[in-house]
């Protein structure tokens, strides 16, 4: 589910099935963003039952999907309105 | 004066005006400086070597390549987040939970690595909350300064102190400083309460979020967790031994390092290696051959004379002096260089007959590790945290940081005074 936070943009996404096929592709996703030196583009949170969110800000908004589909994360992409 | 001396003091102050302008890196000039000492022959090559302090160099690069291989392990971001729940999410406890970790951190590890560990995760968990990170930064760039001063490791000035002082040793820092750091940090957490509460006000949602965050899975790699504290743990009880050990900190903090290499395999060499900050130990080094060249001409013996001829060799009067000229020069220069020129000083100022020296080394310490609170330029990591905090769109002004950091400088200074004075000189 994406939602507006402010100016930033939080994604919250929960692991329902093949967790672990899925989870490491999470980890990849998130490693990306923190191995890169800037550190408030993309912020992983992690929460209980394999619920996770990530604040984007606007102008990392493309790459973060972009790594989402890089790693089959998203079957989809489309812009609304 | 003798015609190398006047070049000693000119290159010497050519050099420092550099430094301060930030025009040119502070290491290209000071190695350049500590160069043209030694080919304009005011100092021999052999001499210079002699005043470059090892001990110095290698306590920083040691314990270096030991914090760099911990923070691999996530463990400062488990700290934080587990410390944040801790504190029921609430953003005023946060930021006097996280101002107190990193004034632990940085004793036990240095102030500049505790700020680059701590300032990411700052921005992660504001970020959560939506409040402003900047009162959080300020908070944790004062504690940094405050806590490093408490030990030996814990600032520049301390580990340069230290090195050159035998009789001060891991265990005198603490006895000697931590009590009036831990007075200086309990007043500064009422202050940081009273100053920034208002400005970092979030809603009940958000805070029940911090309380939601699960803490397994920041920890990457636990195996390498417990082998880098095992090491960091048996480095700092080591540091506690090493004058009984005789064991110099460097021997202490390198064999530290070189040891977790070991376990954790040559692998990790290269990265941990490239994350020590070869600029700061160049100029270190760049300093010490600049320096080199005051103190074998004699102008260093020249100015401990001028010094003890203004204050009569009066303890008091030479301890305050030392004490708020260090916090001012401190503040406004950088402390590195400062100290680097009033080791010698003092060490000269026993020669000319001062007995006590104890009292001088903590007016210096406290002066110069508590003076870099002053301005956004004062110490190290001042300026890393307003670089980082910067890029990220948050730029930390001077002049709202000085309105802020001044008088608190000023309010250590005067507890430190009363501190010194009542401690060693009555």
């Amino acid at each position: 589910m994406e939602s507006k936070n402010g100016e930033d943009i939080e994604f919250h996404l929960q692991v329902l099935d093949h967790a672990e096929e899925i989870l490491p592709k999470l980890k990849a996703v998130r490693a990306f963003f923190e191995s890169d030196d800037v550190y408030t583009d993309v912020l992983f949170y992690i929460y209980p039952n394999h619920r996770y969110s990530a604040i984007v800000r606007p102008e990392f908004y493309a790459e973060f999907v972009l790594q989402l589909m890089k790693h089959r994360l998203l079957k989809r992409v489309e812009w609304i309105g | 004066m003798e015609q190398q001396a006047i070049w000693a003091i000119i290159i010497f102050l050519a050099a420092y005006a550099l430094i301060i302008t930030e025009k040119i890196h502070r290491t290209i000039i000071a190695m350049l400086g500590g160069l043209i000492v030694v080919a304009a022959g005011v100092v021999n090559q052999e001499t210079v070597l002699h005043h470059i302090d090892f001990n110095t160099l290698g306590l920083l690069i040691g314990m270096m390549i030991i914090v760099s291989i911990t923070a691999d392990t996530g463990l400062f971001k488990f700290i934080a987040i587990w410390a944040s729940k801790k504190a029921q999410g609430k953003p005023v406890r946060i930021m006097i939970v996280l101002s107190l970790i990193t004034a632990v951190g940085s004793a036990f590890l240095d102030n500049v690595t505790t700020i680059l560990l701590m300032v990411p995760v700052t921005f992660s968990i504001t970020r959560q909350l939506r409040v402003n990170p900047i009162p959080f930064l300020i908070t944790q760039i004062i504690s940094s300064n405050v806590g490093g001063t408490a030990t030996l490791i814990g600032d520049p000035p301390n580990i340069m102190i230290g090195s050159a002082v035998k009789e001060l040793t891991f265990g005198a820092f603490i006895t000697n400083l931590t009590p009036i750091i831990i007075i200086i940090m309990a007043v500064y957490v009422l202050l940081f309460i009273l100053l920034f509460r208002k400005q970092i006000q979030t809603t009940p949602e958000r805070t029940q979020n911090i309380m939601e965050l699960e803490l397994t899975g920041i920890i990457t790699d636990k195996k390498l967790l417990v082998q880098s504290l095992s090491i960091l743990g048996l480095t700092i009880l080591a540091f506690f031994l090493h004058q009984m050990l005789h064991l110099e900190s460097a021997v202490v903090a390198l064999s530290g390092a070189f040891i977790l290499l070991l376990l954790t395999g040559e692998h990790r060499m290269e990265d941990a290696f490239s994350k020590v900050e070869w600029t700061t130990i160049f100029f270190f080094i760049g300093l010490f051959a600049l320096v080199s060249g005051l103190v074998e001409t004699g102008v260093i013996a020249d100015l401990a004379a001028k010094a003890i001829e203004l204050t009569d060799g009066d303890p008091v009067a030479t301890s305050m002096l030392i004490l708020w000229l260090s916090a001012i020069a401190s503040a406004f220069l950088d402390n590195i260089p400062f100290v680097a020129t009033m080791i010698p000083m003092i060490q000269e100022m026993g020669n000319m007959g001062v007995q006590n020296l104890e009292p001088l080394w903590w007016s210096l310490a406290l002066g110069a590790c508590l003076g870099g609170n002053g301005t956004l330029i004062g110490a190290s990591a001042n300026l890393i945290a307003a670089g980082m905090s910067g890029k990220e769109g948050y730029p930390i002004k001077f002049l709202a940081y000085f309105k802020v950091a001044f008088p608190l400088m000023i309010l250590s200074i005067v507890l430190s005074s009363v501190y010194v004075y009542l401690r060693y000189l009555i």
